[in-house]
């Protein structure tokens, strides 16, 4: 791993556009590829280029920066995985498979993203669920990390302590949903 | 404790919003009311989630962005 892989780590930690525009411009040819040659389209070669650095992502915002190999080895290895997981899910596997890449062992890593993958569907459709002005209000707290002031001028809020105030009720409607499906699994 | 003023606790309390008497103070009480330790447990868990789910949400709209981006310059082909 170098200094150069180490920085661009950093910078998707923190979602930054350059960095993550240098990972797609050095590695996703490679994935393409992969996927092409092994059943798929140009859409499938996206999707999996995505979720790799999905995963690539979380390992970098759990603090651990070091891959212990080339990122481009690592993200190569876990799109790989995430390709042949949905060839056997679509019962598309065929006999012969072409894979070039060096690859890691990455099995831990893909199942924590599982996990996490399965929660992020649940607070999606909790999210979907809820409905409006609950939904816009949570996301504009939680996603676009605006400040309750900025909220209540949005929203229509007389105050930030009202809007606060509605927020917190919202997070309420929207656990009981979310934990609601949780039980149904 | 109300669960919208426990709910803002846990949220302040996660974020390191809380001065140093207050975090005493909610250490202290979470430690003699069990029911309120199980709230925080279950607050804690699905604040992470609600965190992770943010997280995600905004790395995907970068992902979505760089994608755009990329294919407009001829980088990432566009169909076959």
């Amino acid at each position: 791993m170098t200094e150069n892989d180490k920085f661009l780590l950093e910078g998707l930690a923190n979602n930054d556009k350059t960095a993550i525009e240098a990972i797609y411009k050095t590695n996703y040819t490679s994935i393409q590829s992969l996927v092409l040659n092994n059943n798929g389209d140009i859409d499938d070669a996206k999707d999996i280029f995505q979720e790799g650095i999905i995963v690539l992502y979380e390992k970098a915002i759990s603090g651990n920066f070091d891959l212990n190999c080339a990122l481009k080895t690592y993200l190569y290895s876990v799109c790989r995985h995430l390709w042949l997981k949905k060839l056997q899910h679509k019962q598309r596997y065929t006999e012969q498979i072409h894979f070039l890449g060096e690859i890691i062992q990455v099995d831990e890593e893909i199942e924590l993203h599982e996990k996490k993958n399965a929660d992020f569907t649940l607070m999606e459709k909790a999210m979907v669920k809820i409905g409006e002005p609950c939904k816009s209000l949570l996301e504009a707290y939680y996603v676009q990390k605006k400040s309750m002031q900025e909220i209540a001028a949005t929203f229509g809020y007389t105050n930030a302590d009202n809007a606060k105030t509605q927020k917190y009720k919202c997070l309420i409607r929207l656990k009981k949903l979310f934990f609601a499906q949780y039980k149904t699994l | 404790m109300d669960d919208i003023l426990l709910l803002d606790a846990v949220e302040r309390y996660l974020n390191g919003e809380m001065s140093q008497t207050e975090k005493t103070y909610f250490e202290e009480i979470r430690k003699n009311n069990p029911d309120i330790d199980q709230l925080v447990v279950e607050h804690t868990l699905f604040i992470t989630t609600i965190n992770n789910y943010s997280n995600i949400k905004s790395l995907k709209h970068t992902l979505h962005e760089v994608e755009t981006k990329l294919s407009q310059e001829g980088i990432i082909t566009k169909t076959l």
